[in-house]
């Protein structure tokens, strides 16, 4: 187990290195930089721009670049974020906890709805109810997450005013307790959406595992034995059909990580994908570079978990790990 | 040119007089904007965003009056200067500060701070686009009186509409240290200014909130907080006016017009624009700036491309009635506008013929014109985040397709569209400009490239020497009629030259919350009238209650 841990570490490791290295290059081939849109006007001087430049060593070759940014994150120091005027840690420390409630909130509730949903329709996959619903993941599934966004907005902000549409909290709105529930307000349309995107994708892998396992010999023998049929399903069948949602697991987190980054756009959700984008467009290098570290290192990290969670639940699965 | 104290004024706002007819305190204006401002101190902003953040905390010295005629004196009003007066020979102008003008942290606005805030224009190291606005100002004086005097190299009509873009600074509050700039000071990011406003909060990409300043010189804000919270989505931003999560909403798109009447709380507010968009040819070989372009450089060419677009067609089905035809690269807002310069007229029957003289002939395989066995095709430059542009690009490049003239479209992100426009890279460029009260925008965008302020933004490379005069002497005229009459002759000769297509000139349709009483719209920075908003108390949201601690 140890050697299995210490060798996808080492293959995370390498691929967050791979990633960072191209996005730290792809983001300098792009037109343009930090100061291009205040500084390259006719009416500034050259000087004023090349020596703004040379104060953050963006006219240095791209390798001196690279290795001060090595040896920043080796001293915990990711740079100056220029379009948010602070460090890059600052910056991250304000979003990332934020992308984390609005992720970890989704992925709970999808999860929990996904394997429920998909488990019902897999052991009722005869119903008309069952196959209804699976019909409408199909369609779940394939709407892109900011048309369904938006349409949830229009309905549940604009049509029923039942939710807040924007930000993270009421300006002016309550503080204490009372503050609490107004983010968990807020936060209901953002994950709502992503919720049910992941729910959509878990429930499609959770019927096929169901079905794969319900006509299984253990479980016959296990009714022949008298066993509650609820205990069957609970105990036996959807331990068994669990193993492949977990191994999509990694996937799903990569495509949560880049709904976010849409969600948290449409909803104006103070996140680290709204920060990304952000950073992206103004060309802040520093933030992009952080941002992407950090994400790279999550979804790798998650996706880790996931493998383990695998070996876990799947003892077939350990050989392959 | 002299002038007094504008007593009538003075003595209004003394006995309070104007405070009484004015709307009731308190309220929360919340303004959901597509873009954070990208600075609040004055000489450091470029957008506009950045104009109304650095225009509510930051007062002038005088400011133009709704009129916006550049010219003189006669339309502009007191600011932190209470009064000024002009010197014999009109090279220098001394202008008396307001006694109770004050700093946000008390402290009393002098001379030292205009001094402050033209040393920060004139300083290279914080770019600031007002430079070349104040190259003929030789300096500022300290006078022992208190009073401060701007000295001009020469005289020019727009003298004093120079003096009236320097915003003084705080100078006790200037960076000192060698290695800090401006923009990278304590004060860019706590602004400490003169305005109806003070800085409250800023987290940069969310939002920013200042708040009404009490004992205000000119009397306190109706307002009492302005929260700008920055709503990246357009969709999500408008769908927060129409749910109440916010009051203002700047730029209406065309689209969404009908929608905003469905909702009883939005009204719907109009004004002129200072924005315009056209299509410019490139005059240069975008691989070789020496060398003219191989289409465009030939002006009977760029004639019929113009005959053969329906300009009116085009700016309709885009914008029905929120937008209008442009007669030329200027918008009606501005003092100069002339709506009567004769246009190249829509023809293309004509624009096919003048196209075979040329010998571009049609092949009757694709119905596309081809000379020398060459197609007649070139690449249009879009800018990937205007959806009014790309637009226009798909119904014009159905109008040439029409007299077969094959023109490609390439959406280009926006760095890379700034870019690519300024290296000459493109053959034609859907641009747009952000005008200003004064038409002397045009030398840079439209007048011969050169070293003086000319044509720097000119990315086309359009160049004749009449149009250059016209302009400068219409930026010599010391008086409207004379300067309209110069302008004039500057449009109608870009316009007959096919320099461009001058496309559209939209309207401002702002989506705002009825709740609010509004005095005036002004074209030139709707923010302007801010502090005068109110809302009606009857009317009011649990976020227009008072704060209980500011």
């Amino acid at each position: 187990m140890t050697r299995v841990l210490l060798f996808r570490l080492a293959q995370a490791t390498l691929v967050v290195a791979l990633v960072v290295t191209a996005c730290f290059a792809l983001i300098r081939l792009a037109p343009g930089d930090p100061f291009f849109a205040a500084l390259e006007q006719p009416d500034v001087p050259v000087e004023a721009a090349a020596r703004m430049r040379a104060q953050f060593g963006y006219d240095r070759p791209i390798g001196e670049q690279y290795l001060r940014f090595l040896s920043g994150i080796a001293r915990g120091d990711l740079g100056w974020s220029h379009s948010r005027a602070r460090p890059v840690t600052e910056v991250l420390a304000q979003v990332v906890p934020n992308t984390l409630l609005l992720m970890g909130t989704a992925l709970f509730v999808g999860l929990v709805l996904g394997v429920a949903v998909g488990a019902w329709q897999g052991w009722r996959a005869e119903s008309r109810l069952a196959r209804a619903t699976d019909r409408l993941g199909v369609v779940l599934v394939s709407v892109p997450e900011f048309v369904l966004g938006l349409v949830m907005a229009l309905l549940f902000a604009v049509v029923w005013r039942l939710l807040p549409i924007g930000g993270m909290r009421t300006e002016y709105g309550p503080s204490g307790i009372a503050g609490l529930f107004d983010v968990l307000r807020h936060l209901v349309l953002p994950a709502g959406t992503l919720a049910i995107v992941i729910a959509a994708i878990v429930a499609r892998h959770q019927r096929a595992a169901m079905r794969a396992v319900r006509d299984a010999e253990f479980l016959r023998a296990a009714r022949a034995m008298g066993i509650p049929e609820r205990r069957i399903v609970l105990r036996y069948a959807l331990r068994n059909a669990l193993a492949p949602v977990l191994t999509v697991m990694g996937v799903l987190l990569a495509s949560l990580a880049s709904g976010a980054v849409l969600i948290e756009r449409i909803f104006a959700w103070p996140g680290m994908g709204r920060a990304l984008v952000d950073a992206v467009l103004y060309r802040d290098y520093p933030l992009v570079a952080g941002a992407v570290l950090v994400t790279s290192i999550g979804v790798v990290g998650a996706t880790l978990l996931a493998d383990l969670a695998v070996w876990w639940a799947d003892p077939r699965a350990r050989g392959r790990l | 040119m002299r002038r007094t104290v504008p007593l009538l004024i003075a003595l209004l706002a003394a006995c309070g007089g104007a405070d009484s007819a004015r709307g009731p305190v308190g309220g929360t204006v919340i303004i959901a904007a597509a873009a954070d401002a990208d600075a609040m101190l004055p000489p450091l902003v470029r957008t506009s965003q950045g104009r109304l953040a650095s225009e509510l905390l930051f007062d002038r010295l005088v400011e133009i009056g709704p009129s916006l005629n550049t010219i003189g004196d006669g339309d502009f009003q007191p600011r932190l200067a209470k009064s000024w007066a002009w010197s014999e020979d009109s090279l220098r102008i001394t202008f008396t500060l307001h006694p109770d003008a004050k700093w946000h942290d008390g402290r009393p606005v002098s001379a030292a701070d205009v001094q402050a805030g033209y040393r920060a224009i004139m300083d290279s190291a914080n770019g600031s686009n007002l430079l070349a606005d104040l190259a003929d100002v030789t300096g500022i004086v300290e006078n022992a009186d208190g009073t401060v005097t701007i000295g001009f190299a020469r005289r020019a009509p727009e003298q004093f509409y120079a003096a009236s873009l320097i915003f003084p600074l705080p100078a006790h509050l200037m960076p000192t240290d060698s290695g800090v700039t401006l923009a990278t000071s304590p004060l860019a990011r706590n602004p400490v200014g003169s305005g109806p406003f003070k800085f409250v909060q800023w987290e940069p990409l969310e939002r920013f909130e200042f708040a009404a300043v009490e004992d205000h010189y000119r009397g306190r804000a109706r307002l009492d907080r302005v929260v700008v919270t920055i709503t990246p989505e357009p969709a999500t931003g408008l769908a927060r006016i129409w749910a109440e999560e916010a009051d203002v909403w700047e730029l209406l798109p065309a689209g969404d017009v009908a929608e905003a009447q469905r909702h009883p709380h939005v009204r719907l507010v109009n004004a002129n624009a200072f924005d315009y968009a056209f299509v410019a040819f490139n005059f240069r070989d975008a691989r070789d700036r020496t060398k003219p372009h191989p289409l465009f450089a030939e002006a009977a060419l760029r004639r019929a491309i113009s005959m053969a677009v329906d300009r009116r067609a085009v700016v309709q089905a885009i914008f029905d009635t929120l937008a209008r035809p442009l007669s030329g690269p200027f918008v009606r807002a501005q003092f100069t506008a002339d709506t009567t310069i004769a246009q190249i007229p829509l023809d293309r029957v004509a624009a096919a013929t003048l196209l075979d003289s040329l010998g571009w002939r049609v092949d009757a395989n694709d119905g596309l014109r081809r000379r020398n066995g060459q197609l007649l095709t070139f690449t249009a430059l879009i800018p990937g985040s205007s959806r009014n542009r790309e637009r226009a690009s798909v119904l014009i490049q159905e109008q040439l397709r029409q007299i077969g003239v094959a023109m490609e479209i390439e959406r280009a992100e926006n760095r890379t569209f700034t870019q690519k426009r300024q290296d000459g890279q493109f053959d034609v460029v859907f641009g747009g400009w952000l005008s200003t009260p004064s038409p002397r925008g045009l030398r840079s965008t439209w007048g011969t490239f050169g070293d003086d302020g000319w044509g720097g933004q000119n990315d086309g490379r359009y160049s004749n020497r009449a149009f250059d005069a016209a302009v400068q002497q219409g930026l010599a005229a010391g008086d409207p009629t004379t300067a309209r009459a110069h302008f004039r002759t500057a449009y109608q000769t870009i316009v007959t030259d096919a320099a461009a297509l001058f496309l559209y000139e939209p309207r401002i349709v702002a989506a705002v919350h009825k709740r609010f009483v509004i005095p005036a719209w002004r074209s030139d920075g709707w923010w302007r009238s801010l502090a005068e908003w109110s809302v009606v108390p009857a009317e009011r949201l649990p976020r227009d209650a008072r704060p209980t601690a500011n």
